[in-house]
């Protein structure tokens, strides 16, 4: 079973770039902490990333409360 | 989880678009779904006249019996969204303008597209105990203006999608406002709450507008208010939008941004 930030960060960069198929989120876990990598083909990064970067930081906000729900921390980082 | 997918409508800026986007959603190959193109769609001119192209796929039989066979664990990125009874895009086709521009979604299809929407963010969060409300809101004091959508999500453990001083909440709403308008295709004003706490603050908010409208006005001296998000300081503007002894206004940007009330001079 997937973990929730990682189906959020999928849910929704699907939900948003032009090209679904080409979205891939990996989950590094470490103890205490998870990093999550989402690779976006390169028209879609400016999708994933936003106007000033608000859109990966509403994801990262998101993704660190629901790491936070299973006393983690969480970071995202689009590569 | 609907298992009942076998036909998905999908959008895209062209037909490969649309196309690619529909397969993604279903998790499978080309090959697996029939594509009936409903809707070329047209690129237009700077966004004018633009259209979304739309494609059919219907799933063959024997992916989707393989599909059953294994049980595979409920995948969450393709959720039930833009998945539309046949009967409805029927309607939508009838509904189309003879130079072909699609017609604005009804009402009760901005509705149900908000809801499936919201679903689906809140199943791929896991918070399965959420439920989901949209409705519009009453007309405010300008009636110029449409009133929003607003989306209220209740259930257990989606109270930590307010955060402290609901900073999450907005986080949580920029989001579902862009999944909202990319399977909209047409902007709508949308206010996403969580367990009615932005409809609670604005009443708190309100009632301190006036009190601190009283102290401006015994006191003739202005009240500066904490730094608050848009439309928090909207609350307290149209709160005080009537009362002849205050004025007031906004002062500092971003995130200082805050409101002062000013007393009016007699």
């Amino acid at each position: 079973m997937a973990s929730s930030m990682k189906d959020l960060v999928e849910y929704v960069a699907k939900s948003i770039v032009d090209h679904p198929d080409q979205v891939h989120v990996s989950e590094i876990e470490g103890e205490n902490s998870v990093i999550l990598e989402l690779r976006v083909g390169p028209d879609d990064m400016g999708r994933v990333i936003g106007k000033g970067g608000r859109t990966a930081n509403a994801l990262r906000r998101l993704v660190r409360v629901l790491a936070a729900k299973e006393d983690k921390r969480a970071n995202l980082e689009i590569v | 989880m609907s298992h009942d997918k076998r036909v998905i409508v999908s959008a895209g800026k062209d037909v490969d678009a649309a196309v690619a986007a529909g397969l993604a959603r279903l998790d499978l190959p080309r090959e697996a779904v029939e594509i009936e193109v409903l809707d070329e769609g047209r690129q237009g001119m700077f966004g004018l006249g633009a259209r979304a192209a739309r494609v059919r796929l219907s799933v063959t039989e024997e992916t989707e019996r393989e599909r059953i066979a294994p049980s595979p664990a409920p995948s969450v990125s393709p959720p039930s969204r833009r998945e539309e009874p046949v009967e409805k895009e029927a309607v939508r086709e009838a509904r189309r303008e003879p130079d072909g521009d699609e017609v604005e979604p009804t009402e009760g299809e901005k509705i149900q597209v908000a809801r499936e929407v919201m679903e689906g963010l809140l199943r791929a969060m896991h918070l399965t105990g959420a439920r989901v409300e949209v409705e519009r809101a009453e007309p405010g004091p300008n009636e110029d203006q449409e009133p929003p959508l607003v989306i209220d999500v209740k259930g257990p453990g989606t109270d930590i999608l307010i955060g402290s001083d609901g900073e999450v909440l907005s986080a949580f709403q920029y989001i579902a406002r862009l999944l909202v308008g990319r399977s909209m295709h047409c902007w709508v004003h949308v206010v996403v709450d969580v367990q009615g706490y932005k409809a609670q603050r604005a009443d708190r908010l309100r009632d301190l507008a006036h009190r601190m409208a009283d102290q401006a006005a015994d006191t003739d001296c202005a009240v500066i208010l904490q730094p608050m998000p848009p439309h928090e300081r909207r609350v307290v503007h149209v709160a005080l939008c009537d009362d002849p002894r205050v004025t007031t206004e906004s002062i500092y940007e971003g995130d200082r941004r805050r409101v002062t009330i000013l007393p009016e001079e007699e």
